[in-house]
């Protein structure tokens, strides 16, 4: 690609993309006036609350959960700086930028917080660790957006609404709407500009794009059953949660659908068999703490624990 | 490399045992087992 690129000044190039960029710009401008000042922010949650006071049991589960924050929106932060460079269209770059200032507020605000919880943060799992590289190491724009925009983003919008909703503790609960807020306008970047991307996918490229797909969700899947216990001493129904996050993604994939008039076949959530296998899974694999299990469904969940355990450390022994 | 390699051999692994389970949940819950999500429902 030569620079630079003069077509972005051409009046027929720009009417001609305007329209149909027009809310990607939109996402930058919001993003700046909504933009929210991290350091004030914390300091007024920390003065209001009276610091952060809360038993071992909770301050160690919040420590395990928000260790895949903290490295998720480092990642973010440096995934959407990759997209700001590889996309082109004026209106996109905008937003990824304008992401890439929120993922960075998000990283100081959760390190700062951490930091003020003390104990012992710990180390990645395994499960995040190999998704989030996955996504930093591609070079591929398509997976970054599918992987990063539609999957991870909403999987931390999930999270951040289960916590705030279950007050685990009230400094992190009040900071969460304000990421919840951002991260809606960051599954806003994939909505808007996938379908563009994967318009010209061929029958390998959509084959290879939901293997893909199913790798990521695989791993966080996993990954849930082995944080399972932590969520469990934060109070978070993750069977409630999985089901919100599951509407989330799919109220992603219906806006794609508008967006572009047509069915992105590379999104693995637009199928419905799929639908249906996801949605018996969540069923069985993660069923609501408050409601009675029979034998066989507590021997899936403990089984699936102790597996979770197990490949955790395989993909340790190999990064 | 070799962190792909086994992170692509652990997730087939991991999400053939998922769906062999899953299919044993589902034939044990045809064979007369209540699930509790449909327990709660009623």
């Amino acid at each position: 690609m030569s620079f630079p690129p003069y077509r972005l000044l051409d009046r027929d190039h720009i009417a001609k993309t305007q329209a149909k960029f027009e809310r990607l710009e939109r996402l930058y401008h919001v993003g700046q006036q909504k933009a929210w000042d991290g350091k004030q922010v914390l300091a007024d949650l920390l003065k209001k609350h009276g610091g952060i006071r809360i038993p071992d049991a909770k301050r160690i589960a919040i420590g395990e959960v928000f260790s895949v924050i903290l490295w998720g929106e480092l990642a973010a932060w440096s995934i959407a700086c990759d997209l700001a460079l590889m996309l082109e269209e004026p209106g996109a770059k905008m937003a990824a930028t304008s992401q890439a200032h929120d993922e960075a507020r998000h990283f100081y605000v959760m390190r700062d917080y951490l930091l003020e919880l003390g104990g012992k943060i710990p180390p990645l799992d395994g499960y995040t660790a190999t998704v989030l590289n996955d996504l930093l190491d591609t070079r591929r724009l398509s997976d970054k957006l599918l992987g990063m925009q539609l999957i991870v983003e909403t999987t931390a919008l999930t999270l951040f609404r289960a916590v705030a909703q279950a007050r685990v503790e009230p400094v992190l609960s009040d900071l969460m709407p304000y990421y919840e807020r951002d991260e809606a306008r960051h599954v806003g970047l994939g909505v808007l500009y996938l379908p563009t991307v994967l318009k010209g996918a061929d029958r390998l490229e959509t084959a290879r794009l939901r293997l893909f797909q199913l790798k990521l969700i695989t791993m966080i899947g996993w990954g849930t059953h082995l944080k399972q216990r932590y969520f469990k001493d934060l109070g978070i129904d993750h069977a409630e949660a999985m089901r919100y996050g599951n509407r989330m993604v799919q109220e992603a994939f219906e806006g794609m659908r508008s967006s572009e008039g047509g069915q992105p076949r590379a999104v693995l959530a637009s199928s419905a068999m799929m639908q249906r296998i996801n949605e018996k899974a969540m069923e069985v694999f993660f069923p609501s703490q408050e409601a009675p299990q029979p034998a066989w469904q507590r021997a899936v969940v403990g089984f699936c624990g102790q597996l979770a355990r197990v490949g955790d450390v395989a993909l340790r022994m190999a990064a | 490399m070799r962190r792909q390699i086994v992170g692509s051999v652990v997730a087939a692994s991991l999400f053939s045992v998922r769906m062999m389970l899953l299919a044993a949940a589902v034939v044990i819950e045809r064979l007369g087992g209540q699930p509790a999500q449909k327990e709660r429902a009623k």
